[in-house]
C-alpha cells in the first residue's frame, strides 16, 4: 500500500505511465521467428494478462524481459530505461521479479533456502564476511529469514519451510516459485503459467493470491497463463499474441470477442 | 503478542545455522589428545588424513557445493607445496609464513583458471582441469625452471625445531607439534566452510549448482560466485599442499601427478558429495585403503583397491556423511 504510491511516484519521471514499455520486440531462433515486433505498455500497479497459443512466444518475450535472451530488434524499457544492456543478475535488483513455466526451484535445498535465495539481491554481505561470520552478517540473515517466513506465511505455506523441495506437490512448489519471486520486492512480477497444473482448489486460491500480491506489496503483475477463467478474471488489460505476433490489446471482456483470437484459439490455423 | 506459530518461527530462525556444538566439541577433544596417546609414526599419519581432509574439502566446496567438476585439483595442491618449498629453499622463509602464502597463490591461480573455465559446462570443466592436472608434474621437472624447482630431484625443505618452552615443559615431539598445528589449521578451516554454506554466498553457490538459469534470475551474480569459489577451492587445496610439503620435508613433481587429483575425488565422494565433515572420512579412506591395498597382494593392489571402492558405494550410496544421516535419523525414529 505504501509501496503502491512509491511506485507511482517513481514512474512519474519517466514520460509515459509505464512501467515495463516492449517496443517493437523481434527475435528469431535460426529460421523460426518467435517473436515479430510486438509492442505494448504496461501500466504500473495493474495486473495484466499474457495470451496466445502453444507456441506463441510468450516465455520468449519473458525470456527477454528478464534479460536470458537477447532480442534481435527493438527495445524494453523498465520505469522509463532501457534493459537491454544489463546482465541478467541485475534484474531482480532493479525490480522485475519472474517465476518459470517448468518448475526451477533449487531441488536440494530445503524451502526455506529457497526462498531465502529470492531474496538475495536484497541483502549485500559478500564473500570474505560470509566466510568469516563478522558479526554484522547475523542481523542481515536474521532478517532475511524473518522476511522469508512471512512470505511463507502469506503464501500459506509456513509449514513446509523446514523440508525439502523433492517431495512437495505441484501446486506448493508452483506456490513456492512465487514466494521465492516476491521475496526480493519486486515492481513487476512475470508470472509464466502458475495455473498450469492446478486442482480446483488451488485454482481459486491463485486468484485470490494474484490480487493480493497487487494489493498489498503494490507490486505490478505480467500474468502469462492458458488458464482463461483465471486471466479474465484477474487482469485489466489482456494481451494476445499468436506466432509471435500480437494479435490485440484492451479489457478482457474486449478481447474475449476479438474475432482473431477467437480464430487463433478455434486454430484454423492463420497465416 | 507472540503466536504459537510466531514463537515456533523464532526457534527456526535460530536453529538453521547454528554449529552442533554437542557433537563437534568432544571429536575436537578427541582429536587434540590424540597424538599424545598414538606412536609417531600413526601421528604422523593423522596428520596427512587432516592434510587430505582440506584438500578434499577444497574439492568438495567446489564440485559439491557449487556444482563445478575437477579433475586437476593436484595442480593446487602442487603449487601450494611448490610455493612454500621454494619459499623456504631459496629465499630462507620462515615455514609458518610459507604455508599461507602457499594458498594465496593458489587463490589467484584457480580464481586465474575458473575465470575461462566459465564458458566450460560440466563435463568439459572435467576435460579442462584434467588437462591442468596433467600438464603441472611436467612443467615442474621442466629444464627452464630446474633453478626453482629443482627439477625431477625436487626440493628439500626441513622443519623448524619445537618452540623451545613446549618441548622442554611438555615433552612435545616434532610430530606431534605438525600434528597440532595441521589440526588447527583444518578446524579453522571446516569453521570457514561452514560459515560459507551457511550463509547468502553459500546459499547462491548451492543455487548455482542445483539451477544456474533460476540463479541468475533471483540475483545471483554467477560468474562471480564461481571464479570465486574456485579461487577459494585452489586456496584450501593449495593449504593442504603446502602444509604437506613441510611436514614431508620435501617435494618432488611425481608427487602430484593425476592420479593424486583422482584420490581427491574418490576421498569427496566417499566422504560424501555436499558434506563439511565427510572430508575426514575420505582423507581417512584415501590414506589407508591403498596402503592396505598394498599389504593384501603388490600386483594386485589396484584391482583390490578397485573392490573396496565398490563396495563402499554400494554400502554407502550418499558417501559416509550420508550413511551417519540415516542411522541417526534411524536411531531418532526408534527412540
Ligand atoms: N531457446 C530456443 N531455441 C529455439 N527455439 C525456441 C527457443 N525458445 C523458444 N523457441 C521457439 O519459439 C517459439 C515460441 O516459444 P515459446 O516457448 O515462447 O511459446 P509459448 O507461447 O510460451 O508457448 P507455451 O504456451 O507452449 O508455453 C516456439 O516455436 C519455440 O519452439
Ligand atoms: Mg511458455
Amino acid at each position: 500500500m505504501n509501496k503502491n504510491t512509491d511506485n507511482l511516484a517513481s514512474t512519474d519521471a519517466s514520460a509515459s505511465d509505464a512501467l515495463l514499455s516492449v517496443q517493437d520486440v523481434s527475435v528469431h531462433f535460426g529460421g523460426i521467428v518467435a517473436l515479430d515486433g510486438v509492442s505494448f505498455d504496461i501500466p504500473s500497479g495493474q495486473i495484466v494478462g499474457l495470451i496466445g497459443p502453444n507456441g506463441a512466444g510468450k516465455t520468449t518475450l519473458f525470456n527477454c524481459i528478464s534479460r536470458l535472451y537477447d532480442v534481435n530488434w527493438g527495445d524494453i524499457l523498465f520505469n522509463g530505461e532501457s534493459i537491454l544492456k544489463s546482465p541478467v543478475h541485475r534484474m531482480s535488483e532493479i525490480g522485475l521479479g519472474r517465476t518459470f513455466q517448468n518448475l526451477a526451484l533449487f531441488s536440494n535445498l530445503s524451502v526455506l533456502d529457497n526462498i531465502m535465495i529470492g531474496g538475495h539481491s536484497t541483502a549485500k554481505s559478500d564473500y570474505i564476511s560470509n566466510a568469516l561470520h563478522l558479526p554484522w552478517i547475523k542481523r542481515e540473515e536474521k532478517e532475511l529469514r524473518k522476511r522469508a517466513f512471512e512470505m511463507l506465511r502469506f503464501m500459506e505455506l509456513e509449514d513446509t519451510a523446514l523440508q525439502r523441495i523433492g517431495g512437495l506437490s505441484f501446486g506448493i512448489q508452483k506456490r513456492l516459485e512465487i514466494a521465492r519471486a516476491l521475496l526480493s520486492r519486486p515492481k513487476l512480477l512475470l508470472m509464466d503459467e502458475p495455473a498450469g497444473g492446478l486442482n480446483h482448489n488451488e485454482l481459486s486460491l491463485l486468484v485470490d493470491t494474484i490480487r493480493r500480491i497487487r494489493d498489498e506489496f503494490g507490486t505490478t503483475v505480467l500474468l502469462v497463463e492458458h488458464h482463461m477463467g483465471v486471466v479474465m478474471e484477474v487482469s485489466e488489460k489482456v494481451v494476445a499474441l499468436n506466432f509471435g505476433r500480437k494479435l490485440a490489446e484492451g479489457p478482457p471482456a474486449e478481447i474475449q470477442q476479438h474475432p482473431d483470437v477467437i480464430e487463433a484459439y478455434l486454430g484454423t490455423g492463420k497465416k | 503478542m507472540a503466536t504459537d506459530v510466531e514463537t515456533r518461527m523464532d526457534t527456526n530462525m535460530e536453529a538453521a545455522a547454528k554449529i552442533p556444538f554437542k557433537w563437534v566439541i568432544p571429536f575436537i577433544v578427541i582429536g587434540a589428545i590424540l597424538p599424545f596417546f598414538l606412536g609417531g609414526y600413526a601421528t604422523f599419519q593423522g596428520t596427512l588424513i587432516m592434510i587430505y581432509a582440506i584438500a578434499i574439502l577444497g574439492l568438495n566446496l567446489l564440485t559439491g557445493f557449487n556444482g563445478q567438476f575437477s579433475l586437476g585439483h593436484s595442480a593446487f595442491y602442487a603449487i601450494g607445496a611448490y610455493t612454500a618449498a621454494i619459499l623456504v629453499y631459496h629465499l630462507d622463509w620462515p615455514v609458518y609464513a610459507a604455508i599461507p602464502v602457499g594458498g594465496v597463490v593458489c587463490f589467484f591461480a584457480g580464481f586465474l583458471f575458473g575465470l575461462p573455465a566459465l564458458r566450460l559446462e560440466g563435463l568439459y570443466l572435467a576435460l579442462a582441469t584434467f588437462a591442468l592436472g596433467v600438464s603441472i608434474p611436467q612443467v615442474l621437472k621442466s629444464s627452464h625452471l630446474e633453478g626453482l624447482t629443482g627439477g625431477v630431484q625436487g626440493l628439500d625443505v626441513f622443519r623448524p625445531a619445537v618452540p623451545a618452552f613446549l618441548k622442554e615443559n611438555f615433552g612435545i615431539t616434532m610430530d606431534q607439534w605438525w600434528y597440532l598445528i595441521v589440526f588447527v589449521v583444518m578446524l579453522l578451516l571446516f569453521w570457514v566452510a561452514w560459515n560459507l554454506i551457511n550463509s547468502r554466498t553459500g546459499r547462491a553457490m548451492m543455487a548455482i549448482r542445483d539451477n544456474p538459469i533460476a540463479a541468475k534470475s533471483m540475483g545471483v551474480n554467477s560468474s562471480l560466485y564461481k571464479s570465486l569459489t574456485f579461487g577459494v577451492s585452489a586456496f584450501y587445496t593449495g593449504i593442504a599442499g603446502a602444509m604437506a610439503a613441510i611436514v614431508i620435508e620435501f617435494v618432488a613433481p611425481d608427487s602430484f601427478t593425476f592420479q593424486l587429483s583422482i584420490l581427491l575425488f574418490i576421498g569427496m565422494v566417499v566422504g560424501g558429495t555436499g558434506s563439511i565433515w565427510g572430508a575426514i572420512f575420505g582423507g581417512f579412506f584415501i590414506l589407508t585403503v591403498p596402503n592396505f591395498a598394498e599389504e593384501i597382494s603388490t600386483g594386485l593392489s589396484y584391482a583390490i583397491f578397485g573392490v573396496i571402492l565398490i563396495l563402499v558405494i554400494y554400502v554407502m550410496p550418499s558417501g559416509f556423511a550420508g550413511l551417519v544421516n540415516l542411522l541417526r535419523v534411524r536411531i531418532k525414529n526408534m527412540l
